[in-house]
Formats: C-alpha cells, sequence, structure tokens
C-alpha cells in the first residue's frame, strides 16, 4: 500500500470513479471524476483535531459498522494517502472543524467535483467483491439476534487496531464467550449463489486458529459441507486446525435460534458423521458469507465494454487460455471482480495483468484487425437527400454523413460492428470481411442439400457463438440440424440475409446475439432487435409460420441455453414438418423475391442467386 | 475470379476429439470436389507444427490463394492459422475456419452421420466464404504508454506497481477515500499469518 | 424381477423422472435433517438418507422401510434445501408409489379406518372435551360421514386401499 502511494510512476487518485471511456486499444480517452474531499491533500497534516470537534457520528464501515465514526474522518490509521475526508451525507455544516484547523486551513467547503480528463494506452479492471449481506437468511437470524456476526465483522473484531482491540465479546452483553462456531458457505453453493465463494474455507481455518491463540480454552466448532483447500500449504493449514483442537462438523445448519433471555444461540444441523440431528448451545455464531459482484459492476463494465456471466462477475476472453482478456482490446481484468479469489491468486493475477498491458504498452504502435466498413460514395444517397441514418447507428462516431455529400467513415475509430452496413437503405455500406456477398455464399453453401430439414443460425462473435463454444466445451449435447454463420454483431443482420434463407427453402433461422446489456459494440444488438421485431409478421403474411423464424439472446457463457435452444427448435423444426416447411416456402416464393431485390443490384451476389437457381432448374 | 481460385482445405483429426465421431479423411475427400478447391487434407493436429507444415508446404506446392482449416473454433485457434498462412506468404485474411469441434463432434457424439453432414456444410460454408475473400491490411495505431488501473484492492496495487516498475505512468483509481481495499480490513492472512497491510 | 418392472412403471405414472433428475443435485449437506422436527423425535428418520437412496436408484430400499411414513410435511425441508429440491414432496410421491407397491402401515390403516367411520383419525374423548373447555374453544361437531368423507375418501381413491386392506 505505502509502496503504491509513493512511487514516482503511480498516481493514486481516491474518492475518484470512472466516468467515461471512449477510444480503442492504445488511445483510450478517460474520464475520471474525483468526488470532492473538501479538505485539501497537501495541507492536512493528518494531526485529527477536526475529528475530536466533530459532532456527527455515522457507523464505520472500515469496521463493517461495529464501531462509529465521525463526519471528517480517515477510514483507517494506516491510510494511503493519510488525508481527512468530509461525508458529506453526514455534515450538518456546523463548520466546527474549520475552526480546529485554524491556521493551516486545510478545509475548503468549496471544493466542487472535478473531471480529470487522461489519454491512456491500456485499462485494467480490478474492482473486486462485495460481501453478502445474509439479512435474507432468515433461519441463521443475522442482523435480529445480536450474537451471530459476518467473518468480515469478526474480522474487525480480531485486529488489534479494531473495534475492541483484538478482543472478542458477546456483542449481546460484552462477556466473554465460551463457545463459539462457524457456519461455512453461507450464501454460496445454493440457490443466492451458485458458485463456491472459495476463499471461506480457509479464512474460516485462520480466523478459528487466531481465536485459539487468543483464547486457548474457547470451545470452537465450524459446521461445514466440503473443506476446501486446493493452494499450496493449504491442507497442512487444515491439519494444524485440527491439532489445534478445532471441532470440524460435516452439515449445513437449518436453523438458529435464540434464546431471549440469555441471547445464547442454539445451532440446529445434522452431524452427518453421525448420521443425527444436532442441537449445539453456543455465545456467537459466525457467517462465513459469500463474495458476491460489485452492485455497479454491470455499469462500469457496460462502460469498457466487459461483460458479466451469469455469476455477475466479469467474463475473461477464454476461462483458460486468456483468463486476463476481455473482449476489448486492451482492457484487462485482475483479481476477484472476475470472481472470488484470495490473496496469492490476486497478487499474480495483478502481475498478470500488468505483463498483458505492458505487451501493448511497450510496442510504439498496435496493429488493429481491418474489419471495418467503407462506404461507396456513388450508391450513397446522402449526396441527393438527408438522410445520415448511418450516422445515427455508429455509437464510436466512425462515420459521418456531411450534408450533401456522401457518408464516409473514420477507419480507426471504426470497431466494425456492421450496424451502419445492415441499416443503410441504399446498401452503400460494405464491411471488410462481412461483406453481403460472403454471407450470402454461406447461406447458398449451408442450404444447398436438404434446406428444409435445417435451422440456420446467425451468431454473433462475442457472445451466441461463444456460447456455441461453450456448449462444445462442456460436451452439451443438442441435435445436429443446425449451421452456424457467424457475423462480429448481431446489428449487422440484415433482414435480407433472413428472407434469402427462406426463399431458397430453410427449415428455420435463428438469429442471435449478446444480451442487451453485454453489446460488445454498445448499441449493435439494440438495432439488431429493433430492425427483427418486425421479421415474424413480415414471413407470417407471407406464408410462412412464425415460429420458424426466432430471436435469441444469450452470453458467451451460456452454453447450457444455447444447446436448450438448439433443441427446442430441433423439436419445433420437426414439429411443423417438411411437407409444411416446403408448401409454406413456395407459396412464400414471391414475397421473399420481393424483399431481397436489392441483392441483385449487387453483380457479386447476383451472381451467387443465379448459379443457385440455375441447380434449381437442373434438378 | 471464379477460374483464379486456388482453395487449399485442411481437415483437422484432432486426436480424437473430432476423428473419434467422423472420419476427417472423407471429409477432406469431399472437400477437395468443391468448386475451387485443388487440394484437400486431413491431418492430426493442424494446430501443431507438423500440422502448419503441411499447409506451409501445401499453399507452396499448390500456388494456394485460399486456405480453409477445418478444425476447432476460431475464438482459439484463428490467430495460429492466419499468422501460419502468412508465414507462407498469404494475406492473413485469406484464412477461413470451419469450426467442427465444439460446434459439432463434441455435441453430436451421438449422430456420426448427420455430425459428418454437418461438418461438411460448415466446410462448404467456409469454402464458399473463402471464394470472396479480400487481402487485408492490418490498421496501425500509435500507443499511448500510460496505463488505468480501477480498483486500489490488492489486484489493482499489485498491478500498477508491476507496471509503474516497468516505468509506464499508471494512474490508480480508488472510489474511497484509502487504497487497500478489502485486504487493508483483515488482519492477519492464510496461510502464513502475516499482516495484510 | 416383476416388481422392478412395475416399480418403473409407478415411478412414470407419478412423473417419476422428473423428481428423479431433481434429486441429482443433491450434494448431502444435511439441512434437511437439521430442520427437521421428525428427526427430533425419531433419529433413524433422516430425510437426507431418503435423497441419497433415491438419487442412487434404491428404490425399494426406500418403500420397503416404514420411516418413510414418519414425515408429518412440514415442508421445512423444501423450504431450506440450498439446491431446492422438493423433499418433502418428493416423500409424498415415494409414499404414494410405496401404498400401491406394498400397502399402508398398519397404523395409518386403522387411522383411516375411523376416518371412513366417525371422519376422524381418532374418537373424541372427554378429556378432549374438557381441554377444550378450559382454552375456551368451540365444542366439536360430528362430520357428515355419508356425505362428504365418503366422497372424499371416493375422490382421492382412498377407499380402493381401505377395501384391499380390509380384505387382507
Amino acid at each position: 500500500m505505502v509502496d503504491a502511494g509513493h512511487h514516482p510512476k503511480i498516481n493514486v487518485l481516491t474518492y475518484s470513479e470512472l466516468e467515461e471511456v471512449r477510444g480503442f486499444v492504445g488511445n483510450f480517452k478517460v474520464k475520471v471524476k474525483k468526488k470532492p474531499r473538501f479538505v485539501i491533500p497537501e495541507k492536512c497534516n493528518g494531526c485529527g483535531l477536526c475529528v475530536d470537534v466533530c459532532p456527527i457520528e455515522v457507523p464505520n464501515e472500515f469496521d463493517e459498522g461495529t464501531t462509529t465514526r465521525k463526519a471528517i474522518y480517515v477510514p483507517f490509521a494506516q491510510a494511503v494517502p493519510l488525508v481527512y475526508t468530509i461525508d458529506m451525507d453526514a455534515c450538518i455544516e456546523c463548520f466546527k472543524c474549520i475552526e480546529a484547523c485554524g491556521k493551516l486551513e486545510a478545509i475548503d467547503f468549496s471544493q466542487k467535483e472535478e473531471i480529470i480528463e487522461l489519454d491512456i494506452g491500456t485499462i485494467i479492471v480490478a474492482t473486486g467483491y462485495d460481501i453478502y449481506d445474509p439479512t435474507p437468511i432468515k433461519q441463521y437470524g443475522y442482523g435480529r439476534y445480536p450474537n451471530v456476526l459476518t467473518a468480515l465483522e469478526l474480522e474487525r473484531l480480531l485486529d488489534e487496531s479494531g473495534p475492541t482491540m483484538g478482543k472478542l465479546y458477546r456483542p449481546s452483553d460484552m462477556k466473554a464467550p465460551g463457545k463459539v462456531a462457524f457456519i461455512q458457505c453461507v450464501g454460496s453453493r445454493d440457490d443466492i449463489h451458485e458458485y463456491c465463494s472459495g476463499f471461506c474455507c480457509m479464512y474460516t481455518i485462520k480466523n478459528s486458529l487466531i481465536l485459539r491463540e487468543k483464547y486457548p480454552d474457547l470451545d470452537i466448532s465450524i459446521y461445514y459441507m466440503d473443506i476446501r483447500t486446493p493452494s499450496k500449504g493449504y491442507e497442512e493449514f487444515y491439519r494444524r486446525a485440527r491439532e489445534e483442537g478445532i471441532k470440524f462438523i460435516q452439515g449445513k445448519p437449518s436453523e438458529i435460534a435464540q434464546d431471549p433471555n440469555n441471547h445464547n444461540l442454539f445451532i440446529y444441523s445434522e452431524d452427518l458423521a453421525k448420521g443425527k440431528a444436532i442441537r449445539d448451545e453456543v455465545d456467537i455464531v459466525i457467517l462465513s458469507t459469500a463474495a458476491e459482484p460489485r452492485p455497479d459492476s454491470r455499469t462500469l463494465g457496460s462502460k469498457l465494454g466487459v461483460t458479466s456471466g451469469p455469476s455477475g462477475f466479469y467474463m475473461e476472453s477464454h476461462p483458460k487460455l486468456k483468463p486476463i482478456d476481455t473482449p476489448t482490446e486492451g482492457v484487462f481484468i485482475a483479481g476477484s471482480s472476475q470472481g472470488p479469489k484470495d490473496i496469492p491468486y490476486s497478487v499474480a493475477q495483478g502481475s498478470a495483468a500488468s505483463s498483458r498491458a505492458s505487451r501493448i504498452l511497450s510496442s510504439p504502435e498496435w496493429e488493429i484487425e481491418p474489419l471495418i466498413a467503407f462506404v461507396d460514395a456513388d450508391k450513397c444517397r446522402n449526396v441527393r437527400k438527408k438522410c445520415g441514418i448511418c450516422e445515427t447507428r455508429c455509437p464510436y462516431g466512425a462515420i459521418i454523413a456531411p450534408e450533401g455529400k456522401p457518408a464516409y467513415v473514420i477507419g480507426a475509430k471504426c470497431h466494425g460492428c456492421g450496424t451502419c452496413v445492415a441499416d443503410c437503405p441504399e446498401g452503400a455500406i460494405t464491411q471488410l470481411h462481412y461483406t453481403d456477398v460472403q454471407i450470402v455464399a454461406q447461406i447458398h453453401a449451408i442450404l444447398r442439400e436438404k434446406p428444409e430439414e435445417k435451422i440456420l443460425v446467425f451468431t454473433c462473435h462475442w457472445c451466441s457463438f461463444g456460447a456455441a463454444d461453450t456448449a462444445g466445451n462442456s460436451h452439451l449435447k443438442y441435435p445436429p440440424d443446425n449451421r452456424i454463420i457467424k457475423v462480429m454483431c448481431s446489428g449487422r443482420l440484415d433482414r435480407k440475409f433472413i428472407y434469402e434463407a427462406f426463399r431458397i427453402g430453410a427449415g428455420m433461422v435463428l438469429a442471435s446475439g449478446c444480451h442487451p446489456q453485454d453489446c460488445h459494440y454498445i448499441t449493435g444488438q439494440h438495432h439488431a432487435e429493433r430492425r427483427l421485431k418486425a421479421v415474424p409478421k413480415i414471413l407470417e403474411r407471407a406464408g410462412i409460420s412464425p415460429e420458424r423464424f426466432s430471436v435469441k439472446w444469450m452470453s458467451a457463457s451460456e452454453g447450457q441455453t444455447f444447446s436448450k435452444v438448439m433443441k427446442e427448435s430441433s423439436e419445433t423444426l420437426k414439429s411443423i414438418g417438411i411437407e409444411r416447411i416446403k408448401e409454406e416456402n413456395e407459396k412464400a416464393k414471391p414475397e421473399l423475391e420481393k424483399r431481397i431485390k436489392t441483392f441483385r443490384e449487387d453483380p457479386d451476389v447476383a451472381k451467387i442467386l443465379l448459379a443457385d437457381e440455375k441447380v434449381d432448374i437442373e434438378a | 475470379m471464379e477460374e483464379d481460385l486456388r482453395i487449399g482445405v485442411f481437415v483437422c483429426h484432432c486426436g480424437s476429439n473430432i476423428a473419434g465421431v467422423i472420419d476427417p479423411k472423407k471429409l477432406a475427400e469431399r472437400a477437395s470436389e468443391l468448386p475451387g478447391v485443388v487440394v484437400a487434407k486431413d491431418h492430426g493436429y493442424a494446430c501443431s507444427d507438423p500440422g502448419q507444415v503441411l499447409i506451409k508446404d501445401s499453399i507452396k506446392e499448390y500456388n494456394l490463394n485460399r486456405v480453409v482449416v477445418s478444425a476447432c473454433s476460431p475464438r482459439l485457434h484463428e490467430p495460429t492459422f492466419r499468422v501460419c498462412v502468412y508465414e507462407a506468404g498469404l494475406n492473413p485474411y485469406l484464412m477461413e475456419m470451419a469450426n467442427i469441434r465444439e460446434h459439432c463432434t463434441w455435441v453430436h457424439p451421438d449422430y456420426p452421420e448427420e455430425a459428418f453432414e454437418k461438418a461438411f456444410d460448415l466446410i462448404r460454408s467456409a469454402v464458399a466464404k473463402a471464394r470472396y475473400l479480400a487481402p487485408l491490411e492490418t490498421i496501425k495505431v500509435p500507443v499511448t504508454n500510460k496505463a488505468l488501473v480501477i480498483g486500489a484492492g490488492i489486484a489493482g496495487i499489485s498491478t500498477a506497481l508491476d507496471l509503474g516498475d516497468m516505468g509506464y505512468e499508471t494512474y490508480l483509481i480508488e472510489k474511497e477515500p484509502s487504497i487497500g481495499g478489502r485486504m487493508a480490513q483483515l488482519d492477519k492472512t492464510f496461510p502464513t499469518m502475516d499482516c495484510s497491510i | 424381477m416383476e416388481i422392478e418392472k412395475d416399480l418403473e412403471k409407478l415411478i412414470e405414472e407419478i412423473g417419476g423422472e422428473d423428481f428423479q433428475k431433481k434429486v441429482q443435485v443433491c450434494y448431502q449437506c444435511g439441512t434437511c435433517v437439521g430442520g427437521c422436527p421428525v428427526a427430533w423425535v425419531n433419529e433413524n428418520f433422516n430425510p437426507r438418507k431418503i435423497m441419497l437412496a433415491l438419487s442412487r436408484g434404491e428404490i425399494d430400499e426406500i418403500i420397503n422401510n416404514d420411516l418413510l411414513w414418519f414425515c408429518c410435511y412440514c415442508h421445512t425441508c423444501l423450504e431450506r434445501c440450498p439446491q431446492k429440491i422438493p423433499v418433502s414432496e418428493i416423500i409424498v410421491k415415494l409414499k404414494n408409489i410405496a401404498a400401491k407397491v406394498r400397502g399402508i402401515p398398519e397404523g395409518y390403516v386403522n387411522e383411516l379406518k375411523m376416518i371412513a367411520k366417525t371422519g376422524r383419525i381418532s374418537s373424541i374423548s372427554s378429556a378432549t372435551e374438557r381441554r377444550r373447555e378450559q382454552l375456551n374453544l368451540p365444542k366439536l361437531v360430528q362430520t357428515s360421514v355419508e356425505k362428504d368423507i365418503k366422497r372424499i375418501l371416493k375422490q382421492t381413491g382412498t377407499n380402493l386401499f381401505l377395501e384391499k386392506e380390509i380384505k387382507k
């Protein structure tokens, strides 16, 4: 901590939050909101006279609310920087602190929120985790029974500089406890959080050993389901606890009851080794509560193009091979923001993140993929009449449509989602590597034989294609009647692709992409959703059963969802039957033909369409 | 355009991951009949050195101008094969992948025949796209060699210290009044019982 | 092996595949036991072990053990199961299977007979009436056996059990 505070190359900006990120790898423009402390750091000498006169007391979050602090405070004695802060939510502006500060004049109530703009090459997200509040688990009585604590509250009580100078008392009567019990997996591995929080077994063992050292006669039990000690030296640590006489009772307690007279607690559990229900009377119960994602992690993630998995923690690019990378090039994740981690693991990830970042920072220039869009100036209608739809579709300001002139793309700003391409009314925009002709060629290749028996699936690169990969990695079986065509973003999905697929006989078409909040291109999914909403109606009018086209949003981690959707689609396809599909397609052909008319204006695409018709004639 | 095309298709066994369900040799045979394909070969592990040598040698021997690698997910090995064809003198964007592992053999082990047809369709799709691929040049952008670390807990502090030691200007932002995060709240840490601050 | 086949059929009838699947995720934490009021009275009754046997496919073992009938449907286990396994509802299904395969325990038969006869599981005793009076509770009323009880027994299929048991 102190090292970071003194490092000549590290600028510590505390009491500050990320406001906005623009730009791309190597060239991020970042706005940081610096909240006012109302104390001038250069003038404050940390004497604390202001604290003595402040009349306001509020719960101290650093001590998990076990103590109070003043409205003017430093969170803890070793804080870096050691500068006081006025909590304006609590302050009553009596200005006694100004008086106490006297000639130092370090207090300044006129401070305003400040926006700092930074040019940044790479960003590392290390926002950590939150502790689950166990109040909703009513049967454990947290919040109602004074002697039920969370592990972090105990952590503060055991700290020599904490509220009790490191001594453990029963909060109900400040008496020394004779018997304490820990309960593991509170809010982990259950219907609240499916995952294992990972480090609770170890910190519980640690706290039990600290208690043993301080109180050799204290009776200590740990109620657990499994003890997980996978890292170096951990199992040995567990053995040490057993040697020290800590009792390990396998069983997840069903309930804690309280004696209303003396606030003693009764734990109702099964002792699995005995196979019997037991009741244990103790002085203090400590709940080993789950780690959970920060409540604002999605908001922050969407600013950075970092998505969250089903657990709410940030998603890495690849679970094994790219654990630090995110879908946004130049943005990395480290520590518990990606999932619960202990200290050694977090430190290792910090080093890994700095190494990943320095790959970019150490090069004078960085190569980015050229999957960008460009405008055919001859086709752009903005010359003839005001259009500019493309400009409204781009979340990066990479495409500009000046009045009376053709639109143009700023290559370095374009992220290559293809949303402008799909929404251009004149078909004047092309996305490199995902051109109309390439995609139409794929549609025709896949549907060349027995098209009515196939489900054509359009996916985006980041999420739904990733979901299909996850289904594969997890070997989640589904029927083999689907075929995937990948684009970078669902925003690229032109309705004409869907009409063309049905025109040449597809059994079903499924369009997919990320969840709305996860779009790698900020708004691409939103435009896809809007654009595709009308498709079922249009298809129905043409004679195609609406259930033959569907739209599904899923994240890269949702292999289960992908597999389920494929199973359901396959069942739908079978229930409709090939004969009906053929009939419907035949009936819909003229209408679909009209809808893909502009494809014929592209000579390359027209060639594919023509080639296919020739095959039809031959058949 | 069509007459100039010289496409090579390479079907990976991935050990038994692909070959355990479908026959890559047969798949290559069928792929060789697709228009524009001049050669189709199979290999035990396309991503391995010998696999890449096979691709590179074939590019030279058959004067290939498009390559289709039918193997695992492009999210895994697209960079590998792009570099591979580049080293053989081809523009990296003239390579297209067909995912016949994650999207096929791993999820359809119970339907080997249908899985074969699906794999062939995926190759046919990749070949079709390959016909219309164009060489692309990567965009070079300048790099500001400054880093931003969001969150000053143990992971963020470690990152910032390493980056700072490497000599990069690093901004470490923290929403609380002090750095330290959760770690600062802990008295001692496992398994060595040392102090956390 | 006739019985086994019957069992499979019965499980299917009762929607068994569904509940057998649900129980597969049980990780044997014992929460159901810790909160079970019956386990406190009879330490041999253990819902966790019933779930364990079920997940291992040992259904005949469960239905051949009279302990199954001790569950009193307070649903505490179902409420608190961290894997959301509907333990008590599964026990109902198991009891249904047991009833069909091997009948119901004698105690329950007697209670059923009593219900068919009087509409109550036990007769109204003078002691009960005295206590109700002390507690200011209204007097117990005799239910119409002919109309309501018989209809209920018929509609739930309970009368068939009863006939079978009486024949025995």
